[in-house]
């Protein structure tokens, strides 16, 4: 335990107001001046269950949680029972000794009000006061979150700001109501607790921020899912088009999309299933609109021929998928990383396509962003893929770098130039496989888009000559486009003893375990997998050619990325650290897992 | 000023002789002279099948896809551009049989475009297999025993479905369906126009023979278009077969109605190269 790092683990029934609570805590946190990363951890029902979120704040950002706890607010028995060895000495777990009761499962030296024990019991009774005091049951949370801010003695000036952005629109009563819920949770805490717990958060915003990397002061870091970032990298791309069916863990994509629709001029649409999703988006991005679909396994598999069909009729659309565990429903709130195969090989035949693999919320932005400019360069599907962890685990960025970002449409047609053209091939055959575009509308630029075989000008066409040669011009497309698709990348001292080679959000926990084996005088690195299809065979192997032990670290059964290497660049990746119980990798497991 | 000169494509069809797609295909392009549509703002979304190769031979924008999913694409299409004619045609297998979410979901949704479908009431392209509109009892190589379960009622289904326009013609009757394509075009919002087509090599049912002597004009019999009661019996009637229009009703469309197209223009034209995010970026601080 230190001054100024923090975890936070909130656990209770779904419906108990976890997610709100964090939001208080993160973004009080967050503003300021702190980095803190968050994640969740729910089952697949509303009401009812244990969910749990844990907050890491820290003076430095990290991409990945850590079990060891601070403390915890436990709104059920469960919380209590299941995670309380996960409290560090000295830590504190915030209950309502009224509501819950505390199991066998902890220990006699936990139990009572006295301030001796390895983990402090602090019985608050919130459901009496939130009543009594309040005649408000629903503010029993922010009791709580009361105490533990005066246990950290946090500056509570930064926190009507952050109820006034959650409830604002419910007027300034509620505001002040649960501003003095807070209060009466802190009073608490000053009463008898704050002295004897260690960790205190100072508002680190005057000596670090004002003035420095923010525009507005001590509100300039964004704190954001991964998700998030890739809708905002979306909206900057021009993208008007949102053809969607919501799932677990992809929904959050359609409902950023649908509330910003107004503002931005998007039409978002919620379709009647995942193969209306992708095709509408095929209509929409033929007909020259920017145009996405995200999705998790499930409905990425009813995507599939679809995705087929924009690779065939060469259309520029933009699919995501937001991976969980499968196959079928599987575990349908938590992570994987067991779609990697299935992402490249979606679609009958040789795949039309290209698959990026994020692995931070600015590569989510990114990625989200140049998924365009490459579909209409190209002239086929992007796949962006990325895990649950990733998707809905939030982060403490800084406002994403726009400067050098630029719409590239491609080979687009403009009207003038297609006056010029007096026999219009949609699918002419040229040097890189890119054909000049006309959308519907442009006059002279008149044809059909044909998923049969076709001719340059897309008329059905089963001749075996003509077959090959449009197969060869797709696929050059692909060949072409390689040379700019982001490759692997070695982060770290090239000459290190160990390479962990990985990507999505394993990406983050491997980077912490690398950190901390590095005060243990090892020396490793780590190789991250940006693009999944094309894949870079000539960049990795070189890579993996000098690496001196490489470890393969995702989250499948089978070690997909390790197969996928093997089978582009013959080189088999011997040593591996995989993870498919649908929960997230920790720097600790890594590390455990080492030999 | 468009002519049917316009609309010829380089290639030529190749249904077989005699087959019901070709009134269809004539009625399409008369349809566009007569309502003098600018080829270039019209698109033809396609799914799989015999009739669904009718855009290859029309010259307009096509989008030829995959087996039943024509409307989504044709949605897709809209939404980018409301500008555009969107016409989707396909067959009875691919509207009635494997893309029927589709159908049912758009018919509510009210888009204004216009859905053709061949009703030969039989599987052309895979040689002869019954289709969802099939009658009762009709053998093919997948029903050796005749096909068990009653035909699907399109007309029906689409006046329960909430469709602002339902009507029925007949492939034999070229300007009589010319007439109801012109009219389902010109309707603002979902158009439906199921078409008696005979296959004349895998239906020797539902020939033309069989229709020219059991279709009737619904306008001739004095039906009230507007009356959705009377509009469902005529639908059920199986002795003597109605064409024309059964049911046709004003509502706004989808299009007008969504909040990403207030501005009236068709996404297709918006200027996208500088796009200001900082105030998403700012609500996450």
């Amino acid at each position: 335990m230190k001054n100024g790092s923090l975890n936070i683990l909130i656990g209770g029934p779904a419906g108990s107001g976890i997610e709100k609570s964090g939001q208080v805590l993160a973004l009080s946190f967050v503003r300021a001046g702190y980095f803190v990363f968050s994640n969740m951890e729910h089952s697949s029902q509303i009401r009812g269950g244990n969910n749990f979120l844990r907050l890491r704040i820290d003076e430095n950002a990290h991409e990945v949680h850590t079990e060891e706890t601070d403390a915890i607010i436990a709104f059920d028995k469960q919380t209590i029972d299941e995670h309380i060895h996960e409290v560090v000495e000295g830590g504190v777990i915030i209950f309502d000794g009224e509501s819950v009761e505390i199991g066998n499962g902890v220990d006699s030296r936990f139990r009572g009000n006295d301030n001796n024990g390895v983990v402090k019991m602090i019985d608050v009774p919130l459901k009496k006061m939130a009543s009594e005091d309040f005649g408000n049951p629903l503010v029993a949370n922010m009791i709580s979150l009361g105490v533990l801010f005066g246990l950290t003695e946090f500056e509570m000036s930064v926190i009507r700001g952050v109820l006034e952005k959650i409830w604002g629109k419910k007027g300034a009563e509620i505001i002040t109501m649960n501003l003095k819920a807070l209060d009466a949770g802190k009073k608490i805490a000053d009463e008898k607790w704050t002295k004897g717990f260690v960790v205190k958060m100072p508002n680190r915003v005057d000596s670090r921020l004002r003035g420095n990397d923010t525009k507005s002061g001590n509100d300039s870091r964004m704190f954001l899912c991964g998700n998030d970032a890739l809708c905002i990298g979306a909206i900057k791309a021009g993208c008007k088009f949102v053809g969607e069916y919501p799932m677990t863990p992809s929904s959050s994509v359609l409902h950023f999309m649908a509330g910003w629709a107004e503002k931005y001029g998007i039409v978002v649409k919620h379709v009647e299933d995942e193969i209306a999703a992708v095709h509408s988006v095929i209509g929409a991005g033929f007909a020259g609109v920017r145009a996405i679909a995200a999705t998790s396994g499930g409905g990425f598999a009813l995507m599939s021929e679809g995705i087929g069909l924009a690779g065939m009729n060469e259309v520029p659309i933009v699919v995501v998928d937001v991976m969980r565990p499968g196959p079928a429903t599987g575990l349908p709130t938590r992570t994987g990383q067991g779609d990697l195969q299935f992402m490249i090989h979606a679609g009958q035949d040789d795949p039309i396509k290209i698959v990026l693999l994020a692995s931070s919320p600015e590569e989510c932005f990114e990625m989200g962003f140049e998924a365009f400019n490459l579909s209409e360069k190209y002239q086929l599907p992007v796949i962006i893929g990325y895990d649950k962890y990733l998707g809905e685990g939030y982060y403490t960025v800084p406002a994403f770098k726009k400067e050098s970002l630029k719409i590239d449409r491609g080979k687009l047609l403009s009207a003038s130039e297609l006056e010029k053209i007096s026999d219009y091939k949609r699918y002419l055959r040229t040097d890189d496989g890119v054909s000049p575009r006309a959308i519907p509308g442009q006059k002279n630029g008149i044809h059909r888009a044909t998923s049969d075989e076709h001719t340059e000008y897309g008329e059905i066409c089963e001749d075996a000559e003509n077959r090959k040669a449009m197969v060869d011009k797709r696929m050059k497309k692909m060949e072409m486009a390689l040379k700019e698709l982001p490759g692997p990348e070695l982060i770290g001292d090239a000459d290190a003893d160990i390479t962990f080679v990985t990507w999505n959000s394993s990406v983050g926990a491997c980077l912490e375990a690398a950190e901390i084996l590095r005060e243990k005088k090892k020396n490793i690195n780590v190789l991250k997998i940006r693009t999944a299809w094309p894949f870079h065979k000539k960049e990795t192997k070189e890579i993996l050619k000098k690496v001196k032990r490489p470890i393969l670290v995702e989250q499948n059964y089978n070690g997909q990325m390790g197969a996928l290497i093997a089978e582009q660049t013959g080189i088999i990746i011997q040593e591996k650290i995989l993870k498919y119980d649908g929960r997230p990798f920790t720097a600790k497991e890594i590390i455990e897992n080492l030999k | 000023m468009t002519n049917l000169k316009d609309l010829e494509t380089r290639d030529k069809s190749n249904w077989c002789p005699g087959c019901g797609n070709f009134g269809i295909q004539t009625a399409i392009k008369q349809a566009i002279v007569n309502l003098s549509l600018d080829p270039a703002n019209v698109v033809i979304s396609t799914g799989i099948g015999c009739g669904s190769k009718i855009n290859q031979w029309i010259e307009t924008y096509g989008f030829a896809g995959l087996h039943g999913r024509s409307l989504p694409v044709a949605m897709g299409v809209k939404l980018a551009n409301h500008n555009l004619t969107v016409i989707d045609v396909g067959g009875d297998g691919d509207g009635y049989g494997i893309g029927m979410g589709h159908f049912i979901h758009n018919m509510r949704r009210n888009f204004d475009m216009t859905y053709l479908v061949e009703n030969n009431q039989v599987y052309g392209l895979t040689l002869g297999q019954t289709s969802p509109t099939s009658d009762k009892g009709m053998k093919g190589p997948s029903t050796p025993f005749g096909i068990i379960e009653d035909p699907i009622n399109p007309i029906r289904l689409a006046l329960s479905s909430d469709c602002t326009f339902v009507a029925r013609g007949f492939a034999g009757d070229i300007p009589h369906l010319t007439g109801l394509i012109e009219q389902g075009i010109s309707h603002k919002g979902f158009a439906l126009i199921d078409i008696f087509q005979p296959c004349v090599t895998f239906n020797k049912i539902n020939t033309y023979a069989y229709f020219r002597q059991k279709v009737y004009k619904l306008e001739e019999a004095g039906h009230d278009a507007t009356n959705l009661g009377e509009a469902f019996a005529r639908a059920g009637e199986s002795e003597k077969l109605p064409i024309g229009i059964f049911y046709k009703v004003e509502k706004p469309t989808y299009e007008s109605s969504d909040v990403g197209l207030k501005d009236g223009v068709p996404r297709a034209q918006v200027d996208i190269s500088e796009i200001d995010v900082s105030e998403v970026e700012e609500s996450f601080m």
